[in-house]
């Protein structure tokens, strides 16, 4: 069904009805079938909260929520604060897994509706300013917006028709936010079914702020060979030109910025950048932007006086960059409602005045929510004040370095503070003597969050000391980074479906997500690049899109240098930015669509389904961080993509995980004949986990590449994978429980077959049948011929 | 207990500070039939006067004759050190699961645990595996060996400097 608006205008009629003038009907919606245009329904379109919800207790029959409390108490009503640890209950009633499913479903609505506002904007601005655009990707893709198709059962043809899907999201999250308030939900597993449905609303509102754009600002539409765009705080051209740093997720005022810089012929005058989402979008519509880089550079940057305007939007913006502006003098331009900061709203005032009064100092910040006054105020003013500002920096020069870190009594405050436990004491320690060498190696493992500062009783600021001393990197980091390609196109499906679904492309390795590592902001390189070797697709976005871009090799090559851009084997695939990665689980929902026919309308269980058991995708949120990486998680998990998180993740305190001893949970039913009770692979093994460090990631990535569905060429491909990774990196000759991943001789890696036979004599191995895999009883016989 | 090393992390359970190795070495040697160390990737890289960390620990897991849990990519090294029939690979978090479970039957098949040794892991990371331990059993007894007072611990050391921790590893292998 489809809703649309409808309006009759005459304006003069002279005939056999008689004399009509300016007559004008209108009516708000006129509902019409599309059920023949493209595909029957399936069973749940629109699906409201217990719709999917024997589909979630399914997922969680296999994978039951994993609770790591970070804090034991309930502190959401004035019955609180309630100690729920241990077994107690708060006084309205929930217990220690209540609450954690409780702020977990909290936080997946959050995100969830993070990205849904931002289509939503996106959606209004871009009909206001292009009108109902269509939304048509080329030739190449037919299967446009597959997740709306799944989830919502409609296919937008313009941006008018989003608005549709946009009300199901919005309505969802209201109902879903509701379970949250007390004296609601009790279940933690029901609370745990609404996350999951809290993912499904974010992939829809993802794919919708992504679509709108890709459509009306004409982005890359799934081509491979995007450009390769700068990436890094040296890029700017500070020395020439007036800078201007964006930062954040909506592109819109930093599109205009670009038009207006591009109409005015200012390009050798000013030069833009960004950090976050931002930076990927606008590289996708201006090839002159810079990708400054990932969230964890913000404070870094401003501080460094590299920026002579702050431009900010919404989303994973540190809270703190108006004040650090005002430090360095660069003028402070807020866009967005979301995010309004107490600035005046000048949106209505003349521009010249705007620009007047930032350039003269008469106000340091601004709020302008109108994009294309924003753009303009933000090229004008950076143009002027850059000779004002004369590159001011607010951190130490080297001897203020030294005098601030004699102050430091070494009391470890600071370190204590750091969410990354940096060696904070012994690099302050030594550049009381000049040295700044471990300050300067600690840069990279540096969140940029400034929580050390906040501790220090004695003035002394670990971050700044940190920036002093990375001032050289800063200044040098220039990189290559390929541009967000937005969708993976029909044809790329259908040559892959196959190889994918079979096993002989080992894998989908899918790094996205926030730059809160535990560790260096390289370290996921050394991931990426293993399976790019292995010949593993792999697709990422966001922030990662951008860490993994960090390392040169030899020649002097990033790995978007080395590995071509098409989704297929040994591809590297940046489809964008945040709100691009439905189309990663697009990809997946594709394969069982296009390569194996199964309708994607409205038949979101059947596609999860055949995805949990053929597709082998797997995403890794490295330093996931906000409430949107786990609204993310959800939206892939429900799908049955399992993720792999970094140690940081923990704290979000929910996991999803399954027990390989548990051989109960490990069937299936056969397709082939409708059979139940047949035992699989613990394949994959979780569905949300965590690592302790990237060695251990690396493995895990490949053994969740293992589906109950590979045939035994693909089985035996990803077991040579998992067992040579295990040998690198974990010292493992066979992984304990092989024998649980092999079905038939034929599953055996052939180069491995002597010692894996030998392993499995010891563990009285008896081969099994190789099924057609379905853990839904209806499905098990609808394809039965 | 003194305050966590991560200053936020204050609960209403919290962990006992450990201050004398005597007494730890007390806690570990009387407390507890079935008792296991999982030890941690961090351990192969944190050295105290030259020495890794993960070495302090086998001599530890020596003298009290425990088997012992690699997480992280801990593997290798302990199971040279020790042997493949004392170590066992297994992620943290697989581990805690198990640990979590009154029924699980134990790495030997001779029934679930009531002592779980740490040692060697991050900080932030294991507090959170902590919490699942203290919030969700009643059975098991935990102990964090790094400098960390862990509050999710029942017993913790007191935030040591590397030289403090150093002698308390010391001292505490010594009277095992």
């Amino acid at each position: 069904m489809t809703e649309k608006g409808a309006r009759i205008k005459i304006d003069e009629y002279k005939g056999p009805l008689g004399k009509i003038k300016g007559f004008e009907f209108t009516v708000g919606k006129v509902v019409s079938s599309d059920y023949e245009e493209w595909e029957p329904m399936g069973p749940t379109p629109k699906p409201i909260i217990p719709t999917l919800r024997p589909w979630f207790f399914k997922l969680m029959e296999r994978y039951p929520p994993f609770y790591m409390p970070i804090c034991d108490m309930c502190c959401l009503c004035t019955f609180g604060k309630c100690n729920l640890s241990k077994g107690k209950t708060g006084a309205c009633g929930i217990d220690m897994k209540g609450q954690q499913g409780r702020i977990v479903e909290i936080a997946c609505c959050i995100g969830a509706s993070c990205h849904s506002a931002h289509g939503d904007h996106l959606i209004h601005h871009l009909m206001h300013k292009f009108g109902d655009v269509p939304i048509n990707f080329g030739d190449k893709i037919e299967v446009e917006m597959p997740m709306t198709r799944l989830i919502v059962g409609m296919k937008p043809e313009n941006l008018s028709d989003c608005l549709e899907a946009m009300k199901w999201v919005q309505n969802t999250i209201t109902h879903l936010l509701s379970a949250g308030h007390t004296g609601q939900e009790s279940s933690y597993l029901d609370f745990e079914s609404k996350s999951f449905l809290a993912g499904l609303c974010d992939n829809v509102g993802m794919e919708i702020a992504d679509a709108v754009q890709i459509a009306a600002f004409g982005f890359p539409k799934g081509e491979a060979d995007v450009p390769i765009v700068e990436l890094g705080m040296g890029t700017l051209d500070t020395e020439n030109k007036a800078t201007i740093l964006m930062i954040g997720h909506n592109v819109a005022p930093g599109i205009e910025l670009a038009d207006y810089m591009r109409e005015k012929e200012l390009e050798d005058k000013v030069d833009v950048g960004a950090i976050c989402c931002t930076a990927i979008d606008l590289t996708r519509y201006y090839e002159g932007a810079k990708v400054v880089g990932s969230l964890s550079r913000q404070l870094k940057y401003i501080r460094s006086g590299l920026a002579d305007v702050v431009m900010v939007d919404e989303q994973c913006v540190h809270l703190r960059t108006f004040e650090e502006a005002k430090k360095v003098n660069a003028p402070y331009i807020a866009t967005n409602e979301k995010r309004m900061e107490g600035l005046p709203d000048r949106t209505a005032d003349p521009t010249q005045e705007i620009i007047d009064d930032l350039v003269s100092g008469k106000v340091k910040g601004v709020l302008i929510l109108n994009p294309e006054k924003a753009g303009k105020v933000a090229v004008e003013v950076a143009i002027k004040v850059k000779p004002i500002r004369k590159g001011k920096k607010s951190i130490p020069d080297r001897e203020e370095a030294i005098e601030m870190a004699k102050k430091c009594i070494s009391c470890g405050n600071c370190q204590r503070n750091c969410p990354n436990d940096l060696p904070l004491i012994d690099a302050i320690e030594a550049a009381k003597d000049g040295d700044f060498k471990l300050l300067a190696d600690i840069s990279e493992w540096c969140l940029d969050c400034g929580r050390c500062e906040g501790e220090c009783m004695h003035g002394v600021s670990p971050l700044d000391l940190i920036i002093f001393a990375g001032q050289e990197y800063i200044r040098n980091e220039k990189f290559n980074m390929r541009a967000g390609r937005g969708p993976i196109q029909d044809t790329e499906i259908r040559n892959v479906g196959a190889p994918i679904v079979f096993g002989e492309i080992p894998g989908i390795i899918a790094p996205i997500g926030c730059a809160n590592y535990a560790k260096e902001i390289q370290e996921l390189y050394i991931l990426v690049e293993e399976f790019l070797i292995r010949g593993y697709i792999v697709c990422v976005s966001g922030c990662a899109a951008m860490d993994i871009a960090l390392v040169k090799n030899e020649e002097g090559e990033t790995l978007y240098d080395r590995f071509p851009g098409d989704f297929d084997r040994g591809g590297l695939v940046n489809v964008g930015s945040c709100v691009s990665n439905p189309h990663i689980c697009g990809a997946a929902c594709k394969v069982a669509n296009i390569f194996a026919r199964r309708p994607l309308r409205g038949n979101y269980e059947e596609i999860a389904d055949y995805i949990l058991n053929r597709v082998g995708a797997v995403g890794v949120a490295w330093g996931a961080m906000s409430q949107k990486a786990a609204s993310i998680a959800s939206s892939a998990n429900g799908l049955g993509i399992p993720a792999v998180c970094g140690p940081h993740s923990a704290e979000y305190r929910r996991m999803y995980l399954g027990r390989t001893d548990n051989d109960e949970v490990w069937t299936a039913y056969n397709a082939r004949d409708g059979t139940s009770g047949h035992p699989v692979a613990p394949a994959p093994e979780h569905l949300l986990t965590t690592a302790e460090s990237i060695e251990q990631a690396i493995v895990l990535c490949a053994k969740l590449c293992i589906r109950p569905a590979d045939n035994t060429k693909g089985r035996m491909i990803k077991i040579t994978h998992w067992m040579d990774l295990s040998r690198k990196y974990l010292g493992v000759n066979i992984p304990d429980e092989l024998e649980k991943y092999i079905r038939v001789e034929a599953d055996i890696p052939i180069n491995m077959k002597t010692e894996i036979l030998e392993y499995l004599k010891s563990k009285n191995w008896e081969p099994r049948e190789v099924l057609d895999p379905t853990i839904v009883e209806r499905l098990s016989k609808k394809y039965i011929k | 207990m003194v305050k966590p090393y991560q200053k936020p992390n204050i609960n209403p359970d919290m962990g006992v500070t450990v201050f004398e190795p005597e007494t730890m070495a007390n806690i570990l040697k009387v407390q507890g039939k079935r008792k296991l160390f999982i030890i941690g990737a961090e351990s192969l890289t944190w050295e105290l006067d030259g020495k890794k960390l993960v070495d302090y620990f086998i001599e530890i897991v020596k003298k009290l004759d425990v088997p012992v849990v690699a997480t992280g990519h801990s593997y290798k090294y302990l199971s040279e050190k020790l042997g493949k029939d004392k170590v066992t690979m297994m992620s943290l978090i697989n581990i805690t699961q198990r640990l979590s479970d009154p029924n699980w039957k134990g790495i030997d098949g001779n029934g679930q645990y009531d002592m779980a040794i740490f040692g060697g892991h991050i900080v932030f990371y294991v507090s959170q595996t902590l919490s699942n331990l203290k919030n969700f059993t009643t059975y098991l007894r935990t102990i964090d060996l790094d400098k960390y007072a862990h509050p999710n611990a029942r017993f913790s050391l007191a935030n040591l400097s590397d030289e403090e921790w150093k002698e308390f590893l010391e001292k505490l292998t010594v009277n095992l």
